[in-house]
């Protein structure tokens, strides 16, 4: 017998609601049947609670007296966009500080003008017949805003990738941490609370549709960017008043050597319409499965390892190659649920009605990557022939090669044309200065730094910046030496961009 | 407990921890090691009913011994119970509970670090030193 969402609301006004948490409907489900479920449950809560960078607050200033119209913005020292009307400006969660850097960006401003702290103001324009002020500064609050909206082009991710690690060097990533050689995995999303998994169908979710957004009412404005309901990577784009917000469910975060982010909660009621909705409702950890990606390889197809539940995430432990791999969750569960459970409570006493969708979201979009106007070379199509040269030649020949042929590096090579070593003109110049080294075996560097025919050229321009060195030799899978790539030739390619 | 053995590079050619183990007897058990030219800073374990004349041992060869207490401070109100911590700690301080908040327990704490920069949320610093 299926409920309409007038009925819904009715038992909403006279407290007879019955509402529960989704982690709880697999259990009910699996005693009840979906049919009866359908029957006793009226609506079913999900939550997430994550980073979400997609974020950001849209305001209006109110009109300074000469006025002003802002072309640029800047709340703490993050500058927030004004290319629209004079004093209204969007602060992205992502910008960060032009003076404090990492440590202090756009979801940091969101989070002080939640908790009721003042930030600093400043703008300055140019100067028109109506708008004559050039510039303004002013500390402000929250109630001095006009409007504060928060307005979100990409949150509440269905699930979300599994990152690791295969490289020996640690890296550090909008996933945190990832310790080299698989020494951990973090993952994010809620599993069986995630909102868009409750309704993979978008039968109730959709445009216009009631949410619990920070601790205030919310709205969905439509599908987020990158929505991918094909393959459950479904988004949201939502809106709310920030006014009406808490920091118990929004959160400024730092990503380490990554960035700024800010973690949002989100809770989207789901009224149980029919047995179908009961049904899905009824997804648990265990059937939700998403992929571990290496993020050691800084392409946009990342190798796919191997596919896991978020069941399996949870419990801490994961299975990699026969290696026990410990997880962090990046998204808190726990809040996650609190929100889930407050929507729930709010819902039961009558201070939350729902609201169907008045149009639906796309269930078929795909997703294209970027339209590049050419593709990044690759090491092969760049890097020159090398000069290389065996250990067992004096300092005196290398340094006659390296001035005859006019290059700064030479590759040193075994017998069988293997790759040994590297000796650059200061090593040549420190071995005449401290008279030593007959052969280059005694001076040369052992642990080289190389690059691969087939990686594009700005991911051997990062490991030479990172390993402050101006050449990496090219080899082959043999350990073969086939060219070599300086930093001066890439500069020169960079610069032609 | 633990202890942190802070010594100058005068002596860092001695085997410091050969010596106290054969002298003590103690099983001493190394957490984190620390060398650079100037001073080197080692962070054992030893077994509480020992830390004296462990400790005693270290201070008579040079060595700047002090228990680490508080390694880590825990703040729990920037805390979302998150749990980014759990995976990158050596020694397992952090752990999901049952429903799903993380419990510390700081004893196993060797110093790495790896935590502060981990957490989102700022809610873990090193203590004073």
């Amino acid at each position: 017998m299926p409920k309409s969402l007038e009925e819904i609301n009715e038992r909403i006004r006279d407290g007879s609601v019955y509402v529960v948490t989704a982690d709880e409907m697999p259990a009910i489900v699996g005693e009840l049947g979906s049919e009866d479920a359908a029957r006793e449950v009226d609506v079913v809560t999900t939550g997430t609670f994550g980073a979400m960078c997609s974020s950001g607050v849209w305001m209006n200033f109110g009109h300074s007296d000469p006025p002003i119209k802002m072309s640029q913005v800047w709340l703490n020292d993050v500058e927030a966009y004004a290319g629209v009307a004079a004093v209204d400006a969007f602060i992205g969660a992502t910008q960060l500080s032009e003076t404090r850097g990492l440590e202090y960006g756009g979801a940091h401003v969101i989070e002080d003008l939640v908790a009721r702290k003042e930030v600093h103001m400043r703008a300055v324009g140019y100067a028109t017949d109506c708008y004559p002020r050039r510039s303004v500064e002013a500390p402000i609050s929250i109630v001095d805003l006009n409007e504060a909206t928060m307005l979100n082009p990409r949150n509440a991710y269905q699930r979300y990738n599994v990152a690791t690690n295969s490289t020996d060097r640690v890296l550090y990533t909008y996933m945190g941490t990832l310790l080299p050689r698989f020494g951990n995995a973090t993952f994010s999303g809620s599993g069986t609370l995630s909102p868009i998994y409750n309704d993979p169908d978008y039968e109730t979710i959709g445009v216009g549709t009631r949410i619990f957004l920070c601790g205030a009412q919310g709205y969905v404005v439509g599908n987020g960017t990158q929505h991918d309901p094909a393959n459950s990577f479904g988004t949201l784009m939502v809106c709310g008043d920030l006014k009406a917000m808490s920091t118990d469910y929004l959160r400024a975060a730092i990503l380490h050597k990554y960035g700024t982010s800010l973690y949002v909660g989100i809770g989207i009621p789901i009224p149980v319409l029919n047995e179908g909705i009961a049904r899905k409702t009824a997804i648990s950890d265990a059937d939700i499965k998403t992929t571990i990606l290496d993020y050691g390889v800084g392409r946009r197809s990342r190798p796919e390892l191997k596919t896991v539940s978020y069941e399996e995430l949870k419990s801490g432990m994961i299975d990699l190659n026969g290696k026990e791999v410990r997880t962090s969750s990046m998204s808190s569960f726990f809040k996650a649920k609190e929100i889930a459970t407050e929507l729930a409570a709010r819902i039961q006493k009558g201070a939350f009605e729902l609201a169907l969708p008045t149009a639906r979201l796309p269930r078929q979009a795909t997703q294209k990557p970027m339209k590049q106007l050419s593709a990044v070379p690759l090491v092969r199509e760049v890097m020159l022939p090398s000069i290389t040269v065996r250990e067992a030649i004096s300092v005196q020949e290398a340094a006659k090669i390296i001035v005859g042929r006019q290059v700064n590096h030479l590759p040193v090579i075994s017998a069988s044309n293997k790759l040994i070593g590297i000796v650059t003109a200061y090593d040549i110049s420190k071995a005449v200065a401290l008279n030593k080294g007959d052969s280059l075996k005694g001076i040369m560097t052992r642990r080289v730094v190389t690059a691969t025919p087939d990686e594009p050229i700005d991911l051997a321009a990062r490991r030479l910046e990172r390993h402050n060195i101006s050449a990496l030799p090219v080899i082959d899978h043999t350990n073969t030496v086939i060219g070599i790539i300086t930093s001066e030739d890439l500069s020169k390619l960079l610069a032609c961009r | 407990m633990k202890i942190i053995l802070k010594f100058s590079q005068k002596i860092m050619q001695d085997p410091l921890l050969a010596d106290v183990v054969l002298e003590t007897g103690v099983r001493i058990n190394i957490d984190r090691a620390f060398v650079d030219p100037s001073i080197g800073e080692i962070v054992i374990d030893v077994p509480d009913e020992r830390v004296e004349e462990v400790a005693a041992a270290f201070r008579r060869r040079g060595t700047e011994v002090r228990e680490m207490d508080t390694p880590i401070v825990f703040d729990e109100a920037e805390c979302v119970q998150c749990g980014a911590c759990v995976s990158v700690c050596p020694v397992e301080v952090f752990e999901y509970k049952n429903d799903r908040t993380i419990s510390i327990n700081l004893k196993r704490c060797v110093l790495c670090k790896t935590c502060i920069a981990m957490c989102p949320h700022g809610a873990l610093k090193a203590a004073e030193e």
